[in-house]
């Protein structure tokens, strides 16, 4: 008997829930107010397409998540490079940063609106709460999992502490940055649409809230497959960042 | 000369809060393009010496007359390749990007015999190639003095053979001096101009086999007598001085 195929399995999943999905509506068990048929979300989502709100929408979420998440980016780099090269400063802020890490971003938004309004600012703060700590976490347990092995060598070829840094732990922790990023990813995408729906006048969060204002479900039902289906593209993106950075070391099962 | 001239080194670690004494007033010298063996039992201070040597550790005491730092290579017992590097980045990762000259590279990529794989990664060499690589990377500073800390105990017999056969080579054709550690008493016979024997946190014994490695027959009398004479020295430590 021929194999099925992964891509097919995971087709397969799909379309069982879509002939579920289609079977409930044609049996009538709920009213189409609660549970359009999936005929008209993909209707309403062509239009949505068409007419250029799901894009220009889509667009200014991953616009923000992409500021907030370089944000991150950036100061993961600073604290881990400050942390290697100088660790006496470390515990001026780790409890800090521990203390931010467990609170909930989506809890400071009605500070933040109070602060700084429904403007840019309070949602590229929120992710960068959001994704900030698995980047950093991961980046440093990378960093500073290097084993002394490798370090050593650079201290007898005479390396100062900062070209260690840059040309042995840096590289040696590819691999678990890559994982900080795509965990961090995914949780900026979580929080930038929560974000959205809390206080915002565009983004895809504000389109779902708005639709739903509007009892349109089909609408609501079609924003939320958007995200998923935008989220499960970047996660496949950066696992293949992950491998590819982990084949050449020999490691291609990570 | 000696290039390499230790007197009095001290050297204490501290294990379970007691205090441990593993170097002890240890006499060493070196020649400038001599193979000097470092003989000893595992535990015996070997791996601590050449660390000092190398600059990884400071000793509590004692004076140590070495080249320069940038002089001195070092192979661990582990080649320690960059995993992410593949073997001409490996290899020439002592060097800056400036001074890493491709055909300074290559040529070192002959002398330890890797042609075929300047693109390999470490995981897709043997452990011999990754041996080979390590020396490389070291050569390639163009050391006076190379510290060696066992580094062929990890490998098969016949790989380990043909290392000592690659070293001697390279050894004969470079003239750099080398700091040899072994626990292995055959692959001290084999190589070493100088055979230091190592106990108790000092030399106990030195021996000087006479014929230059290259024409030392490791089967023949001369070999099998100053085997006999090592391993007395062992049980005893003798000071056989010239």
């Amino acid at each position: 008997m021929k194999k099925i195929g992964n891509f097919s399995k995971k087709l397969l999943v799909f379309a069982a829930i879509l002939l579920a999905w289609d079977l409930v509506c044609r049996a009538g068990v709920w009213s189409t107010y609660v549970l359009p048929p999936p005929q008209k979300v993909f209707q309403t989502l062509l239009k949505m397409a068409g007419s250029g709100e799901l894009g220009r929408n889509l667009l200014i979420s991953l616009r923000r998540v992409a500021e907030g998440f370089a944000v991150s980016c950036l100061l993961t780099f600073v604290l881990t490079a400050a942390a290697a090269l100088c660790p006496r400063i470390v515990p001026y802020y780790s409890d800090l940063l521990g203390m931010i890490r467990h609170i909930p971003p989506i809890s400071l938004i009605p500070l933040f609106i109070l602060w700084f309004g429904i403007g840019e600012l309070p949602k590229i703060i929120v992710i960068v709460l959001a994704s900030l700590f698995p980047v950093l976490l991961n980046t440093e347990s990378g960093i500073f999992g290097c084993s002394r092995e490798l370090t050593e060598v650079g201290k007898v070829l005479g390396f100062s502490r900062s070209r260690i840094f840059f040309r042995i732990m840096l590289p040696n922790a590819v691999p678990d940055i890559l994982v900080g990023v795509r965990i961090g990813l995914g949780y900026a995408w979580r929080a930038i649409v929560g974000a959205e729906m809390i206080a915002a006048a565009s983004g895809l969060g504000y389109m779902i809230l708005d639709a739903q204002t509007l009892s349109r479900t089909d609408k609501v039902i079609a924003g939320v497959l958007v995200i998923g289906f935008v989220g499960l593209v970047t996660d496949g993106l950066c696992a293949q960042a992950v491998r590819l950075a982990s084949r050449e070391r020999g490691r291609a099962d990570v | 000369m000696s290039e390499l001239t230790v007197r009095g080194l001290e050297k204490s670690f501290s294990v379970n809060g007691e205090k441990r004494r593993v170097l002890r007033g240890l006499d060493l010298d070196a020649d400038t393009g001599e193979i000097t063996v470092i003989l000893g039992r595992s535990g015996c201070g070997k791996t601590t010496l050449l660390r000092i040597l190398c600059g990884l550790e400071k000793p509590d005491g004692g004076s140590l007359a070495l080249p320069d730092r940038s002089r001195i290579g070092m192979v661990f017992q582990e080649p320690r390749l960059m995993p992410w590097l593949n073997t001409r980045e490996n290899i020439g990762f002592g060097l800056g990007r400036k001074n890493a000259d491709p055909d300074k590279i290559s040529g070192l990529v002959r002398t330890v015999g890797l042609e075929g794989f300047e693109k390999a990664y470490p995981a897709q060499l043997s452990g011999g190639m990754r041996h080979r690589a390590a020396l490389a990377r070291a050569l390639a500073c163009e050391p006076e003095l190379i510290l060696m800390d066992e580094p062929f105990a990890a490998l098969d017999y016949f790989t380990r053979a043909t290392m000592q056969r690659e070293l001697l080579r390279i050894h004969r054709e470079r003239r750099m001096g080398v700091v040899f550690v072994t626990h292995n008493i055959d692959e001290a016979v084999l190589l070493g101009d100088r055979i230091c024997i190592m106990s108790d946190g000092g030399i106990s014994g030195r021996f000087y086999p006479g014929p230059s490695p290259a024409e030392r027959d490791p089967l023949g009398e001369a070999s099998i007598a100053l085997k006999r004479s090592i391993l007395s020295g062992l049980g005893n430590a003798p000071d056989q001085n010239k």
